[in-house]
């Protein structure tokens, strides 16, 4: 070490040398260099007084006594810490922007701002006159003016062929024919207590005066859905046709319907046109009657009897197809497979990871939106409260210049 | 202490007996760093007031966490300070220090030339100590006149440990350079002044 390096080290001599490698080439250096030794002594001489000045100084009376008097004359006592008020500060400051965002999202703190939430399109109206009456889309009958109308069952108005039409017409009396709509219904009903929804489909069907034409049970065919299917029971019932309707509305609560079709065949012309058919044919029939009275020859006899079998027949056949449509517009088909499933299980719930992460991602983003918006809040409110600070920071330093003037005249 | 935690709980709630007890133990420290920054009794008997009346009024927002005695210092030390600013002082020394210099060295050989060597010198330190600039004067006097550690001082002052250390060195080897023109003040061989640095 060379004397330069000495004197660089000789203040921090000896309580902030580097490190004992370098205090003991300093010591060896001092120990060599008389000068530097010297130089030394005075270092050490000068921390020594410097550490002596304040051991026997003695403390003022006037200093105690004087810090005492002016304690004693602090009009106001010392206020004990309170720890929580920082606390305090801070939930209070947490509750306003909660509160101040929840209230903003609201919509009850600045209107306007409230977050758009996506317009969802109305949902769209269907002009109800444009669309099939429920039900399966039967037609409308047709208009029948009760105040002009004769007092005719149905079946008397249906047996009237177009001539006796014409002729109440004539007589004044207004009447619309009747429409003849053949209704059927096929229903599928999915149950897991099979036995018991059957039960109530068969009392149901009697209590609506239904007839069951016919019914069955089997096992049902494996599907997809079903690997093991259970029964299947299939019911075909007539039922009037003014109580279909009630009818389908009180089987839509027995099990769970799957499948439902309504169709409709109109046979109104085809009845009308049979009717009248059969009204030609009648009126054939009497002519035929007539020559066959007044035959002479055997020839004529034969052929007449071969044309008087041929209209009985058609007569015959037009009949029944005019009974059986009439049966069919009174009474509407029903058709209803019943088949038995396993009762729903459960949905099984998911995993609790799964529900958990779930759950923190649907929070995540509802913090993040929050966040969102108390930003928003404190944009808002950045105005008035920067004029709120302005105000107090004004009437505290007022305060404090008023504290300060009084002072100085107290201590003068 | 266990003592002082007691006196300290009860002070915070307005006991002022209590304070009392309590700086009775640190009053004349707080008034010999006040004295050392200032150079005059004056001041210093109104900065150390001062000092008393803030740490009072400061006492309830006292933490446990840190030394009382360290937290003390820091207000005194910024009594100092802002006295220290507010008037824009260099201090003279004046006579009245010859009466609070304690012991010095050489003093109390009763050899009237070493007296007034003695006299002399704690004029000088004085002198010296009041002439650093207020940051190195506070290092120095927490440091070597009052003995804090080089971490209380850093906690007193508010600085790193390395600013510290820093100012420490420096503050003495300035007060090297102005006490050391005179060889006699430490009653210390004669070095040749061509080889001295100094810095005053």
């Amino acid at each position: 070490m060379n004397c330069t390096e000495f004197m660089t080290l000789l203040p921090m001599y000896p309580d902030n040398m580097p490190d004992e490698e370098t205090r003991s080439a300093f010591l060896l250096h001092a120990a060599e260099c008389p000068e530097d030794a010297a130089r030394l002594a005075e270092q050490e001489a000068l921390l020594a007084s410097l550490k002596a000045m304040d051991e026997d100084m003695e403390v003022p009376a006037a200093f105690t006594e004087g810090w005492r008097a002016a304690l004693a004359a602090e009009k106001k006592p010392v206020r004990p810490a309170s720890r929580l008020r920082g606390w305090a500060i801070a939930a209070a400051a947490v509750l306003t922007v909660t509160l101040g965002t929840s209230l903003m999202r609201q919509g009850a703190l600045f209107p306007g701002m409230t977050a758009k939430q996506p317009e969802t399109p109305a949902p769209m109206a269907f002009e109800e006159d444009a669309l099939p009456a429920a039900g399966g889309g039967s037609y409308a009958p047709e208009i029948f003016e009760e105040d002009t109308l004769p007092q005719m069952s149905l079946s008397a108005m249906w047996d009237m062929a177009d001539w006796e039409v014409e002729e109440a017409a004539e007589a004044g009396a207004k009447i619309a024919k009747p429409s003849m709509v053949i209704r059927s219904t096929s229903l599928s009903v999915r149950s897991a207590q099979y036995d018991a929804d059957l039960a109530q489909l068969e009392s149901t069907l009697a209590l609506y005066g239904g007839q069951i034409a016919y019914q069955s049970e089997e096992t049902a065919p494996a599907t997809a859905d079903e690997a093991a299917p259970g029964r299947m029971a299939n019911l075909r019932a007539r039922v009037s046709d003014a109580d279909l309707d009630a009818l389908l509305s009180a089987t839509a609560s027995i099990g769970k319907v799957t499948y439902n079709e309504t169709s409709l065949e109109d046979v109104t012309d085809s009845y009308y046109d049979a009717q009248t058919q059969l009204a030609q044919y009648a009126a054939q029939q009497e002519r035929l009657e007539a020559l066959r009275a007044q035959a002479d020859t055997l020839s004529d006899q034969i052929e007449l009897e071969a044309q008087y079998g041929e209209v009985l027949r058609a007569i015959e056949t037009l009949q029944g197809q005019l009974s059986l449509w009439q049966a069919q517009a009174e009474s509407a088909t029903v058709s209803i497979t019943l088949l038995e499933t396993a009762p729903e299980a459960l949905p099984e719930q998911p995993p609790l990871a799964q529900r958990l992460a779930e759950a923190f991602t649907h929070s995540l983003r509802n913090a993040r939106s929050f966040a969102g918006d108390a930003l928003v809040f404190l944009v808002m409110i950045a105005p008035y409260a920067l004029c709120v600070a302005v105000v107090v920071l004004l009437g505290y330093s007022i305060v404090e210049i008023v504290k300060k003037r009084k002072k100085k005249e107290n201590e003068k | 202490m266990q003592e002082d935690t007691l006196f300290i709980r009860q002070a915070q709630k307005g006991d002022v007996r209590a304070f009392e007890a309590l700086m009775a133990r640190h009053e004349k420290k707080i008034y010999g760093l006040c004295l050392r920054m200032l150079g005059n009794r004056e001041d210093a008997l109104d900065c150390a007031q001062d000092a008393m009346l803030r740490i009072w009024r400061s006492i309830a927002a006292y933490r446990m966490d840190a030394s009382f005695t360290t937290w003390c210092f820091r207000i005194a030390t910024n009594a100092c300070l802002d006295l220290l600013r507010k008037q824009k002082i260099r201090t003279s020394v004046s006579l009245d220090m010859l009466t609070d210099l304690g012991r010095i060295p050489a003093a109390e050989t009763g050899d009237p030339h070493a007296q007034a060597i003695a006299a002399d010198t704690s004029r000088a330190l004085g002198h010296g100590i009041a002439s650093l600039p207020a940051d190195l004067r506070s290092a120095v006097v927490l440091r070597d006149i009052q003995g804090f550690s080089y971490e209380e001082v850093a906690d007193i002052l508010g600085i790193p440990l390395g600013t510290v250390k820093s100012r420490i060195n420096r503050g003495r080897e300035k007060l090297r350079g102005i006490l050391f023109q005179d060889a006699e003040l430490f009653s210390l061989p004669r070095v040749q002044m061509d080889e001295r640095r100094i810095d005053a």
